[in-house]
């Protein structure tokens, strides 16, 4: 198995996509280091799932690049995908396999078939012992979430993406998760976070993109975006106690409206 | 100084196949009673028109039978997994993997192929116990390999709905809109109960084909040019569902 030094992880240039007369996504561009965190944070329909598509190779841009990897995702998809672990909002699994068979079925899928031994002590460390036999169907959120980011990272990739993480999880639960995103990024991989939680992106993201109509219209570090706009004055029209937070500065930015 | 990130392999063909047919197999066998029902449907035709078999002949009886199990699996059983699991968000995180797309939809059709394999197998068992059919064995491996050519046009035109339809309650209903015709027309259409035109147009249906097919599979000896001509005309059905199924169908509902 090769190794490379790999500073950054995923490069995303001049994205554009369309749907129909709709323009989706127009020209985002970042990149995502080895040992970083990066949120990309936007309303709804600002364009987050419709990049997180593409960077995933599930979705062909109208055109620019998305490198995973030193991969290509659209001229090497395998390879850009073998170094990619994804979460997704949902845990999207057979709600009829157990505990035990997804893990097996996704090593397999991943070219890292596991013993069972292999297995059971996965599931050990993710604190599900006792639930190997569980259909995922019967797991709690917070279970399903810790099964899914053992999927996500049992093959050791560079750049894993969490597609809103800790959506629906108990304060336990998400506190839980953002240390195990920690504690990957300590390891050296390289994560795409998106989340429609400020708090969760001042928490744990070292950098941070706000999308909206397509666009990239910030980036920065959480706290260097507070500084940057704490005088500005949508952003202190959107202060609710004073002290200008990162949810003000994401309103301030991108308006008070409702978005779809 | 940070740990180096490894550089991964993609899984090799055969062991990512095997990974998830063996899932899919899981699966369908932790929702039997789904696969119980559709071979039960052939059996009740089977047994119910055991006072036919003078009439249209063991060959006919088979045909009708096995042909009106095959859509049951195929066309609504197939379908609604489709549906279902592309609602689910299975296929998104399957496509996520580094396999090629083709190894998830080969390996849920070789699943019901073989449910329709097991389906044609039970029917003739009970044909032959029950209704006292006799059978070569040539002509139950040909009828297996008719089944599954008829199989095959019934999973394309599956594929072909789920393709146009999005949402899994459109597309049971729509399954269901289909199969209902198609297996009355098929039982009893064909006997010129609906007239000519019905009965040409049945004949010529996947259905009809496949009808065509099995009953010639039974007696081997009376296989002939209208047989291979159906044999082909059913291709046809499952290459034109096929190429429009697999061409619009979308993986995820986003």
């Amino acid at each position: 198995m090769a190794t490379a030094q790999l500073s950054s992880v995923l490069s995303v240039q001049d994205l554009h996509i369309r749907y129909g007369d709709t323009v989706a996504v127009d020209g985002v561009g970042f990149d995502v280091h080895a040992g970083e965190i990066f949120g990309l944070l936007g309303p709804n329909g600002a364009g987050k799932t419709s990049t997180l598509s593409a960077i995933e190779g599930l979705l062909k841009p109208t055109t620019g690049s998305v490198i995973v990897a030193g991969f290509d995702i659209f001229k090497n998809p395998l390879e850009a995908r073998a170094n990619l672990g994804v979460q997704l909002q949902s845990t999207s699994f057979h709600q009829d396999l157990t505990v035990h068979e997804i893990i097996r079925l996704f090593s397999g899928l991943y070219g890292r078939a596991m013993s069972d031994d292999e297995i059971e002590n996965l599931i050990h460390s993710i604190r599900l012992e006792g639930h190997a036999a569980k259909r995922a169907g019967q797991l709690s959120g917070g279970q399903q979430q810790r099964l899914a980011l053992a999927v996500a990272t049992l093959h050791d990739p560079p750049l894993i993406l969490f597609d809103e993480p800790t959506s629906g999880l108990d304060p336990q639960s998400r506190r839980g998760l953002w240390e195990r995103i920690e504690g990957l990024r300590d390891s050296g991989r390289g994560i795409l976070l998106t989340t429609h939680s400020m708090e969760e992106a001042y928490a744990v993201c070292d950098r941070i993109a706000i999308l909206d109509h397509g666009k990239i219209i910030e980036t920065g570090s959480p706290q260097g975006l507070i500084e940057k706009y704490q005088d500005d004055a949508d952003v202190r029209a959107a202060s609710r106690r004073g002290e200008v937070t990162l949810e003000d500065v994401f309103i301030g930015l991108t308006g008070k409206e409702l978005r779809a | 100084m940070q740990q180096e990130p490894f550089i991964q392999k993609i899984p090799s063909v055969p062991d990512a196949f095997k990974a998830i047919l063996r899932a899919d197999l899981t699966v369908q066998w932790r929702n039997r009673r789904a696969m119980i029902m559709s071979i039960i449907v052939p059996i009740i035709f089977l047994i119910s028109w055991k006072s036919l078999i003078p009439e249209i002949g063991p060959g006919g009886v088979i045909s009708i039978c096995v042909a009106i199990g095959l859509p049951a699996i195929g066309l609504m059983g197939y379908s609604a997994t489709l549906a279902r699991d592309r609602e689910r968000g299975i296929f998104q995180r399957l496509r996520a993997t580094p396999i090629p797309t083709w190894i998830i939809m080969t390996s849920r059709i070789v699943v019901q192929l073989l449910v329709m394999a097991l389906m044609t197998l039970v029917t003739c068992a009970v044909a032959c116990f029950v209704d006292g059919i006799e059978f070569s064995f040539l002509s139950v491996v040909l009828i297996v390999i008719a089944a599954v050519i008829g199989g095959l046009s019934f999973l394309a035109l599956g594929q072909f709905i789920a393709a146009i339809m999005k949402s899994s309650d459109a597309v049971n209903a729509a399954a269901r809109l289909i199969y209902f015709p198609i297996a009355i027309a098929g039982a009893l259409g064909e006997i010129g109960l609906f007239g000519t035109l019905v009965q040409k147009i049945v004949f010529w249906s996947p259905l009809g084909t496949t009808k065509t097919m099995l009953a010639a599979a039974y007696a081997p000896s009376t296989i002939n040019g209208d047989v291979l001509l159906a044999v082909l005309v059913t291709l046809g059905y499952g290459v034109v569902f096929a190429a429009i199924g697999i061409r619009r169908f979308a993986w995820s509902v986003n």
